[in-house]
This record gives structure tokens, C-alpha cells and sequence, in this order.
């Protein structure tokens, strides 16, 4: 990784983040009432965040090209850990809570559990 | 609000971790300031992925800015000078807790100071990561954690079903049928498609 990929995926990544942002305010505020602006704001966040888990899950290899749950030593902790996660934060809500016991777990079951 | 030193700890420890230099996490705190882009961007880089994946992928994960903006543009309205800074700066976080009050005098310092608390703790980070020597394998699970979390956040606030069944099954299909590098885009844009058409249904039975 060098420093000029470093920052150059950085300036991408902030002109993204930025045009998210600025979005509504510049060019959508006169569709702020369109039915179809509602519609996606409702639905499609949600699938992106799904998308976003499976994303990084795979990313992780859970699972093998033929969908089978993968040998690597890294399945079956990232299954018991994102249980956890969801469990966790549907019972208390509280984000922080979810997120670090979730990832608390799965990083004592990599590191001394295999 | 103060939930946002710890996250912001976890992510200057796995940048540190991941073998970034030190100045990335805080620089990032202040270019993108969003937290799950930040994570995201981590897997990305380490990847090596292209520019233009990195623009795309940050630029959809970011489009529930988009709505958030949406529903503040009233509220925003007569912030003038303070306007700009309030736009660059809405999270998930910031947006949760200021839509939580209709007191709109404590909106920038709400802002400020949440941005204030994510970029120490992404300092203290940081700081940890490069002094203290810790087996930190295992840590990049934050990301994964982070995305349930907000998934589970998200439906237990509209408890809208549908569209994590949509995405779910597009995300799989994808990732069954494509190789990995395209999946994100492809996912996303299946399940639009079917969002889109779910809409246009809905309009012609009315």
C-alpha cells in the first residue's frame, strides 16, 4: 500500500461521502415530496445493509463457491459471532454492547479456540 | 453520544493493526467522518481495490445519508452559516440523536461535539495500537458487527421486512453466480431493480 494509493483512496472515498451528503440539500430538496424519494428511503437502505453483511462476511470466507459453509477455520466463528451480534442487539439494543461482545467472541474463538 | 470514543478506538486500533500508518484513521475521521465507511474502506484498500470500486462501494453504503438529509432539509433550513458543517457532518449517530429532540439550538454543538468524541477516540486508538503489542487477529469482525447492528437498528425501527428478504437474496445470488469484486454492485443493483418494480406495482393498483 503506498501512500499516494492511501491518499488517493481517501479523496475517493471523502468525494463520496460528501456527495451522499450534499445530495439532498443541492439537487433533491424540490423532490423531497416525491412518492418514489419515500418509497426508496424506506426500502433500500435496508437492503443495502444486508448486502453489506453478507459483503463482509464473504469477505471473510464463510462460504465456499459452491455455498457450502467453508472449511477454513474461519467459518463457524464468524457464524457463532454475527448470531451473537444480532441476538444481542435485537434482546438489549445497545450498539456498543453488541459490537464489541460480538467481536470479543469471535476473536477468543480464532485465537484460542482453533 | 459518548459511544463514539470506544467505536472510534476499535477503528484507530485495527487501522494500526491492519499495517496502516498512523496518520490514516484520524485523517479519515476527518475526510469521510462516517464510521462504516471508514471500516469499509480498510478491507477495500488492504484489497487492493481499484479508485473506482472504492467511489462506488463508499458512495452506496452511503445512500441512507441521502434520506437522512431528506427528511432534515426543514429543519436545516434557517441554520445559515452553520449549514455547511451540519450537512458534512450528519451520521448515522448525529442523525438518531438530533431526530430524537425538536430543539433545533443544540443541533451544531450536537454535531461538533460528536465528531469531536469519534475523531479522540480514533487518536487513542491509534496511540494504543503503537504502544501497546497485542494479538489483535480477529478484530476486522468489527465491520461484520457494525453491519448487523445497523440492520437489526433499522428494522426494529421501521420493521420493514421486505427489504432485508431482497436484499438477502440478491447478496447470495451474486455472490453465487459472480466473482467477488462485482458482487457489491450487482447485489445493490438487483435488489434497486426489484425495489423499483415493487413501487411501480404498488402505483398501477392504486
Amino acid at each position: 500500500m503506498s501512500v499516494n494509493y492511501l491518499l488517493l483512496g481517501i479523496a475517493v472515498a471523502a468525494l463520496a461521502s460528501i456527495i451522499s451528503r450534499a445530495l439532498p440539500f443541492i439537487v433533491l430538496s424540490k423532490y423531497a415530496n416525491a412518492p418514489l424519494l419515500h418509497f426508496l428511503g424506506k426500502q433500500l437502505p435496508g437492503a443495502i445493509l444486508i448486502i453489506l453483511v453478507v459483503y463482509s462476511l464473504q469477505d471473510l470466507s464463510i462460504f465456499e463457491a459452491d455455498m457450502s459453509l467453508t472449511d477454513s477455520a474461519k467459518g463457524w466463528p464468524l457464524l457463532m459471532a454475527s448470531l451473537t451480534v444480532a441476538a444481542l442487539h435485537f434482546w438489549r439494543r445497545n450498539a456498543l454492547l453488541s459490537i464489541f461482545l460480538g467481536t470479543g467472541v469471535y476473536m477468543f474463538l480464532i485465537q484460542y479456540c482453533l | 453520544m459518548l459511544g463514539y470514543i470506544p467505536l472510534g478506538i476499535a477503528f484507530g486500533v485495527l487501522a494500526v493493526q491492519m499495517g496502516f500508518p498512523w496518520w490514516f484513521a484520524p485523517l479519515t475521521s476527518i475526510a469521510i467522518y462516517s464510521g462504516a465507511s471508514q471500516f469499509l474502506i480498510l478491507s477495500l484498500l488492504t484489497a487492493g481495490a481499484s479508485l473506482s470500486a472504492i467511489f462506488v462501494a463508499v458512495f452506496l453504503l452511503s445512500t441512507r445519508h441521502i434520506f437522512y438529509g431528506l427528511s432534515l432539509l426543514a429543519r436545516y433550513k434557517d441554520a445559515h452559516h452553520k449549514k455547511p458543517y451540519l450537512i458534512y457532518a450528519l451520521t448515522d449517530e448525529t442523525y438518531t440523536l438530533l431526530t430524537s429532540s425538536p430543539d433545533r439550538s443544540s443541533d451544531f454543538k450536537i454535531t461538533l461535539l460528536n465528531q469531536t468524541w469519534w475523531f479522540s477516540g480514533t487518536i487513542i486508538g491509534v496511540l494504543i495500537a503503537s504502544l501497546i503489542n497485542f494479538d489483535s487477529s480477529g478484530m476486522e469482525f468489527a465491520l461484520t458487527a457494525l453491519f448487523i447492528v445497523l440492520s437489526v437498528e433499522l428494522y426494529k425501527s421501521n420493521q420493514e421486512l421486505k427489504p432485508l428478504v431482497i436484499g438477502l437474496f440478491s447478496a447470495v445470488l451474486a455472490l453465487y453466480l459472480l466473482p467477488k469484486q462485482h458482487m457489491l454492485l450487482a447485489a445493490i443493483s438487483a435488489s434497486s431493480l426489484v425495489i423499483l418494480i415493487e413501487f411501480l406495482r404498488a402505483k398501477h393498483e392504486r
